[in-house]
């Protein structure tokens, strides 16, 4: 039987989650290439929200967990494929086609297409947790100092509880329609910004007028299966792997880097008076939650 | 994101000329009788550079394409835009079967370009052909591009014509020019008479008597058509999402 009890409500348990769930952020930028085209992203971001459930097999429920992300800067390039001056058929062939023709004329160059999805607002809809108790040394404390020393320098051993997710589940970001359409008008612009200054008017003129509807330029070049915002959401999720991303950093800081609660080893149980506080040490202390509350047990001495 | 690197030549002409030929003009003659052959190239009167064709019944080639542009070295080389980059030895030889044609076009540049060809036997120095004079058989294809319009001359004959060049349409329409337009010239003038033409549609002059094609603006449309399609297209974008 464990000589010491703490218990703490689903209630306090939930303000304890939001203190962890605040002290989340996350930045990072990188990119790929896919081929026909090349994306890369630069993100920031923070959860909000989230309701918390203990249950009675030992595991912590969090759902409905908002992921805002405050950069969601996304530039995908690829190469245009151009502006074409048709050739024609000086001298048709009667078996093949064109004898003599002239060929067509092609102008062509790569065009990126910034897109800024800073605040929109994905939901990790479960993470399924364990809590986790584990002692820890802090590196700064030396090798020679005594437990007193150690509190003095501000470096004391400590035991940690961690909510330790088995899993983390996050929904697809959700690109809005509008998106698809910013896009398309975004490569227009991309398109014309091309030209050359110089380009006399009616040069551009006919230029632009030998180009396909934009949507078929994308949807040919990128291979796009279906709207433009799918292949927005796609191309975050999983060809960039944001969610992979989302559930790793996430699972990592409640596993590994915020502990939910901590306490001191040796841990002070006197500390009213003018006397260097009582301890008491911890040992083989564990971290349970009913469906009423976190209940943390351990030993003395 | 840097601009597109378009040849100003290719929209800064507004006129051809089938004896100075640039990116927009060009000349298909049929070569009938087998042998070898010595071209000059020639930019007013002087000679840009020697070519040779050999014109071979084995000879698998139905159409050799002469660049006029690349063999008098005007275009830039690959990657390095300060030299013009000239042809090497054997990009100065073309063979063409004689059932075939050779069609001598200007791929970039300001062009300015005619062909000076005779038989390649010292021996024989006479003519065989000259783009500055075409004749029965040869032809001349051009593309014009700036809408307005245009008065077409064959400063050899009695030839006169008038030429118009339609707008284009609305940007991203997916504008395909229809099939070209073919002209007969003939020592009484030009049949059709009348040309009207879309944007960058081909126009094809199928000589029957000796020619000279003039091509000059008489009115150009860019101003007036540029200043309507420019506010059209800004009225289409007010009524479409703008992008941030």
């Amino acid at each position: 039987m464990s000589h010491l009890t703490i218990a703490a409500s689903e209630k306090s348990f939930e303000q304890l989650f939001k203190l962890v769930r605040d002290g989340f952020t996350f930045a990072k930028s990188d990119g790929g290439s896919f081929g026909p085209f090349s994306a890369s992203y630069t993100i920031a971001l923070h959860l909000e929200k989230g309701t918390i459930q203990l249950n009675n097999d030992g595991t912590v429920q969090i759902k409905a967990l908002d992921v805002v992300w405050d950069t969601l800067l996304l530039k995908v390039c690829f190469d245009f494929p151009g502006f074409t001056i048709p050739g024609f058929c000086i001298i048709p062939d009667p078996w093949n086609g064109c004898l003599v023709g002239i060929p067509d004329i092609h102008i062509g160059g790569p065009i990126c297409i910034p897109l800024n999805l800073s605040e929109l607002v994905s939901e990790i809809s479960e993470i399924r947790a364990r809590l986790d108790a584990r002692y820890f040394v802090d590196p700064g404390r030396l090798p020679a100092w005594s437990d007193l020393e150690a509190e003095f320098a501000g470096k004391p051993n400590k035991w940690r509880i961690f909510i330790d997710p088995d899993f983390v589940s996050v929904d697809p970001i959700d690109i809005p329609a509008t998106v698809g359409n910013l896009f398309e008008n975004l490569v227009e612009q991309a398109i014309e910004d091309l030209l050359p200054g110089w380009l006399p008017g009616f040069a551009k003129d006919i230029l632009m007028a030998f180009l396909a509807p934009v949507v078929e330029i994308v949807k040919g070049v990128m291979d796009i299966f279906d709207s433009v915002e799918d292949f927005i959401q796609d191309l975050l999720g999983n060809q960039l792997d944001l969610l992979g991303i989302i559930e790793t950093i996430v699972a990592d800081h409640f596993a590994n880097k915020y502990p939910i609660y901590q306490f001191e080893d040796p841990y002070p149980i006197l500390t009213d008076g003018p006397l260097i506080p009582v301890k008491i040490p911890l040992r083989n202390l564990k971290a349970d939650v009913t469906s009423q509350e976190m209940i943390v047990t351990g030993d003395i001495g | 994101m840097s601009k597109l690197d378009i040849d100003p030549a290719l929209f800064a002409q507004s006129g051809l000329d089938s004896g100075a030929l640039t990116m927009l003009g060009a000349i298909v003659h049929r070569f009938e009788k087998p042998g070898e052959y010595r071209g000059t190239v020639r930019r007013g009167d002087d000679i840009e550079n020697v070519f040779y064709l050999s014109v071979d019944p084995e000879s698998p080639v139905a159409a050799a394409d002469i660049d006029l542009a690349r063999l008098a070295g005007s275009l830039p080389r690959q990657g390095d835009a300060a030299d013009c980059c000239c042809p090497k030895p054997a990009e100065t030889r073309f063979s063409v079967n004689p059932r075939g044609y050779a069609l001598f076009r200007v791929s970039g540049g300001k062009g300015g370009y005619s062909v000076n060809m005779r038989r390649a036997d010292p021996s024989e120095d006479t003519p065989v052909f000259n783009s500055t004079l075409l004749d029965d058989g040869q032809i001349f294809s051009a593309r014009i591009l700036r809408p307005g319009t245009y008065s077409v001359a064959n400063t050899r004959g009695r030839g006169r014509a008038a030429l118009t060049v339609g707008r284009p349409p609305k940007p991203f329409s997916g504008y395909r020019p229809p099939e070209p337009l073919r002209v007969v010239v003939t020592e009484g003038g030009f049949d059709p008479e009348r040309m009207d033409l879309q944007p960058a549609q081909g126009l094809i002059f199928e000589c029957r008597a000796p020619a000279r094609i003039v091509i000059k603006p008489e009115r150009t449309g860019e101003d007036r058509g540029g200043e309507e399609r420019t506010g059209d297209e800004r009225a289409e974008r007010r009524r479409r999402p703008r992008a941030e």
